[in-house]
């Protein structure tokens, strides 16, 4: 299913669990929404790239089993913009959803 | 189809599609970040049990394959990070000589492109004072305009020449040589002659170069975060967006 610029909203979600690298990234979001959201993982990165430029996320770089890695966590701005992208989200939803039942 | 692109099937053939034309800070490191994805993705292969060589290259193949289009990922990169122009032509206006020394002559020549014009306003008014009026014209509207965009500048943003009025000038002279060139060339186009006709051409060349100058410093700016009007002491030694 195609995401639809909802990619940076859902990375902002994942990443409010903890810091976390790309590809668990991608596999969190394919996970949770078991297979439905299957995005190319080539456009997680300029994604993330995108959110740490707006200042919303930030990168280090991490040692996992002998491998550096770079790691995304949210920034205090990011999880104020989540809450208001959380929210907007939700009244979206649920104002498509009174409209179809309506029908 | 005859001209379909073949995707790519190894990290390497995907990160040079990917990162084609971006800054050497922005290449290093998506492909490192790349590299990695692929690695923790044959890991995650090996961990669900297959062990066989002949399927490790075809695991792979498959994390190459689910990253999709790397043409579609370069045009997103872009819009976060330094392309090579624009890096280059940040660090040239940013006062950081780090350009190739023939690049460097081309600039300087694009400067003193005007320059060019007013001696050869000023020959040609010696030869004959009626001839060429529309130079005179262009000399003079050149001047006019870069004194008034001086004035304006250092009432508006003093900061720019307090700090370095060298750099706010190499900012500012794309623009004032774009304007100028405009009305040059609309003038020279009255009066058809080679001499007109062979300025007016290098003016269109100077016109174009310098407007592409102005605007991949203005993009390479909004990825940076800096001031396109203030000038600062130092460039930034590895510009990159991220």
């Amino acid at each position: 299913m195609n995401l639809k610029g909802t990619l940076p909203l859902l990375i902002l979600q994942t990443l409010s669990e903890g810091p976390n690298h790309g590809y668990r990234i991608a596999q969190t979001i394919k996970g949770r929404s078991k297979g439905v959201l299957d995005f190319k993982e080539g456009a997680l990165y300029p994604a993330l790239h995108a959110l740490e430029h707006e200042g919303l996320i930030e990168s280090y770089e991490s040692v996992e089993n002998g491998r550096t890695r770079r790691y995304y966590r949210l920034t205090d701005n990011g999880k104020k913009v989540l809450r208001e992208e959380r929210a907007q989200w939700n009244k979206l939803t649920k104002a498509v959803r009174l409209v179809l039942e309506g029908c | 189809m005859l001209f379909a692109r073949k995707p790519p099937t190894c990290a390497h053939e995907w990160i040079a599609i990917a990162t084609r034309g971006l800054c050497d800070d922005a290449r290093e490191r998506i492909s490192t970040e790349i590299r990695q994805h692929i690695a923790v993705a044959v890991n995650d292969f090996r961990g669900r049990g297959a062990h066989d060589t002949d399927t490790l290259p075809q695991a792979e193949r498959d994390a190459v394959a689910s990253l999709g289009s790397p043409r579609r990922a370069r045009q997103q990169f872009k819009k976060t990070h330094l392309t090579k122009n624009e890096a280059g032509v940040l660090v040239c206006l940013t006062g950081k000589n780090l350009f190739p020394w023939w690049f460097m002559l081309v600039y300087i020549l694009l400067l003193g492109m005007p320059c060019l014009i007013l001696l050869a306003l000023m020959i040609t008014i010696k030869k004959d004072a009626l001839a060429f009026p529309s130079l005179v014209a262009g000399g003079a509207a050149f001047l006019a305009l870069g004194l008034a965009l001086r004035i304006y500048l250092r009432k508006t943003h003093p900061e720019t020449h307090r700090v370095d009025v060298h750099k706010s000038h190499r900012l500012f002279y794309p623009l004032i040589d774009g304007v100028v060139g405009t009305l040059l060339i609309v003038i020279l186009i009255v009066d058809v002659t080679p001499l007109s006709a062979g300025l007016a051409f290098l003016v269109l060349v100077d016109t174009i170069a310098s407007f592409c100058m102005t605007v991949a410093y203005f993009r390479a700016c909004r990825k940076t975060g800096r001031s396109a009007l203030v000038a600062e002491d130092n460039g930034p030694d590895r510009p990159n967006a991220a």
